[in-house]
């Protein structure tokens, strides 16, 4: 993890996209909603950085070790492939939760019960970077794990951020991860305590991405 | 060292590797020879555990590249067809970790820097290296554990020539220290100069196995006439030396006196590869 956290630190891109949700959020929630209360506006900007350091930050640095076939000479070296992916998922997990604990705390949006915060963003934060490994696991190339990483990644945001406008949608998208993320978060800030059905829901998520990256990972070891 | 029975590998409806019976004894330098596309690469995948067969079986230094790949990879080296270093880390960095993962001691890592003289280029990055350096680092990185078994996939393939040079070097100064190394290539000249048997590949099998110089014997001779032109001029023929029209051309000239000398030749590798494929050269 080492190695990935300095392979991390002199990519350029990865950087903007740490600074984008901490910056962004900051601007957008000091210059539209400074006095509305936080578990009204900051769920979504959490859920920025879940999906901006999940997504798109695993999956197309999966895809680049599988491109340039660099997790190859891991796996020569006695590494096994579960454990390389492994290491990757552990250090994008990490990279979130700092990524997030900024965000809340730029936004002063600690309020609540800290305690159900930090679970509702660890069991999102896994659940966002398991998507973006998947993506990483499924894509060829770091083309199109990017490409296929912003889609997915916008799809995510919009959804949880605005999902009050999508209407008659809205019982369908309801279930979706970033939807029940945003819930989540906006219950722990108001110290209301979690809902046992969006949580349960969440963990299915978390449970089914797991099941599919262990069936990837299996496929691509029985070539 | 290395042995193999049935061995094949099929994707799909194209059978990349048919069906490969070799052994390669500890100390050898087998050279793994073909065009492009003939399978040499699948070969050696299969052989590190990286692809699992479609038939047949093989072990290296004596275990099982699937089940026991743990094993096979504390024994073997591989330097890649594709040069995969991390881009954005150091040449000390791509050292370290597989020297980590490896349980190399910081001893070890020393030797090798100082083997491939890589003191100089420790501190810069993978993707500001030459092809050269960046071949020279990934022999260092296959060569940390001093494995007994060297996977070398067309280790000079597009180096300059003195780059290429050094790598044969190295090669040598290996072989010299008793490792089996299997080395795919397709330049006949390297082949003939470093190994002690070669297996040609084409399209998935095996056409030929043995010592170059018994390959190149077993070629068809050449005959080289040097014959006096009617102009003065030396012209030199080559013929195939069993052929009948052979024998009547050469009558034909010593009884016009012209001919100056007369020699047989072998066959070079290449042409004998190119025998073997049907001048499919690459
Ligand atoms: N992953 C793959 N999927 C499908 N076909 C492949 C794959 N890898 C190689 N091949 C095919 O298998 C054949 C042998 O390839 P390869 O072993 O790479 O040859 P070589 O290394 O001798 O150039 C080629 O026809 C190639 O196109
Ligand atoms: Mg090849």
């Amino acid at each position: 993890m080492g190695h990935d956290w300095r392979d991390f630190s002199r990519n350029p891109t990865l950087w903007v996209m740490v600074g984008i949700p901490v910056l962004l959020s900051y601007l957008i929630v000091r210059a539209t909603a400074a006095g509305a209360p936080r578990h009204l506006v900051a769920p979504m900007w959490v859920l920025f950085a879940q999906v901006m350091v999940g997504v798109m930050l695993s999956a197309p640095d999966l895809a680049e070790e599988r491109e340039r076939r660099t997790v190859e000479a891991l796996v020569v070296s006695t590494a096994s492939y579960r454990e390389v992916v492994a290491a990757k998922w552990a250090f994008a997990f990490l990279v979130s939760l700092a990524v997030q604990a900024l965000v809340l705390t730029v936004n002063q949006a600690w309020t609540g019960g800290t305690a159900a915060l930090i679970a509702t963003a660890a069991l999102s934060g896994a659940v966002f970077t398991l998507v973006g490994l998947l993506i990483g696991l499924c894509c060829g190339s770091v083309r199109l794990a990017g490409a296929a990483a912003s889609a997915i990644m916008v799809a995510l945001f919009l959804t949880g951020g605005i999902f009050e406008s999508f209407g008659v949608l809205k019982p369908a998208l309801r279930y979706l991860p970033s939807v029940l993320s945003v819930r989540l978060l906006g219950q722990a800030m108001a110290g209301t305590g979690l809902q046992s059905l969006d949580l349960l829901c969440l963990v299915g998520w978390l449970a089914a991405l797991a099941a599919a990256s262990l069936v990837r990972i299996e496929a691509e070891l029985r070539r | 060292m290395i042995v193999t029975a049935g061995l094949g590998k099929d994707y799909g409806s194209l059978r990349a590797v048919d069906a490969l019976t070799l052994t390669v004894s500890e100390g050898e330098i087998f050279g793994c020879l073909g065009p492009n596309g003939a399978g040499k690469t699948t070969t050696v995948r299969m052989l590190i555990g990286l692809l699992r067969p479609s038939r047949g079986w093989a072990r290296v230094a004596g275990y099982d590249p699937i089940t026991q790949s743990r094993e096979v990879h504390r024994h073997t080296g591989v330097v890649f067809e594709t040069p995969n270093l991390y881009e954005r880390l150091t040449v000390s960095e791509n050292l370290a970790l597989p020297a980590r993962l490896l349980g190399v001691t910081r001893k070890s890592v020393d030797e090798a820097v100082e083997r491939f003289g890589l003191s100089e280029v420790l501190r810069r990055r993978a993707c500001h290296l030459s092809k050269g350096w960046r071949q020279r680092v990934l022999l260092a990185r296959a060569m940390l554990h001093r494995p007994r078994v060297l996977f070398l996939d067309e280790p000079t393939s597009g180096l300059d020539p003195n780059s290429a040079r050094m790598i044969r070097d190295i090669i040598r100064e290996l072989r010299s220290e008793g490792a089996t190394v299997f080395l795919t290539t397709h330049d006949m000249h390297e082949a003939d100069e470093l190994c002690d048997r070669v297996g040609i590949f084409y399209r998935g099998q095996l056409a030929a196995l043995d010592a170059p110089a018994v390959l190149k014997a077993a070629g068809k001779k050449q005959l080289v006439v040097e014959v006096r032109g009617g102009d003065g001029e030396v012209k030199r023929h080559e013929l195939p030396f069993d052929a009948p029209d052979t024998a009547d051309w050469l009558h034909e000239a010593m009884k016009a006196g012209v001919v100056l000398s007369v020699a047989t030749r072998h066959h070079t590798l290449a042409e004998v590869f190119s025998q073997l494929t049907g001048g499919e050269l690459s």
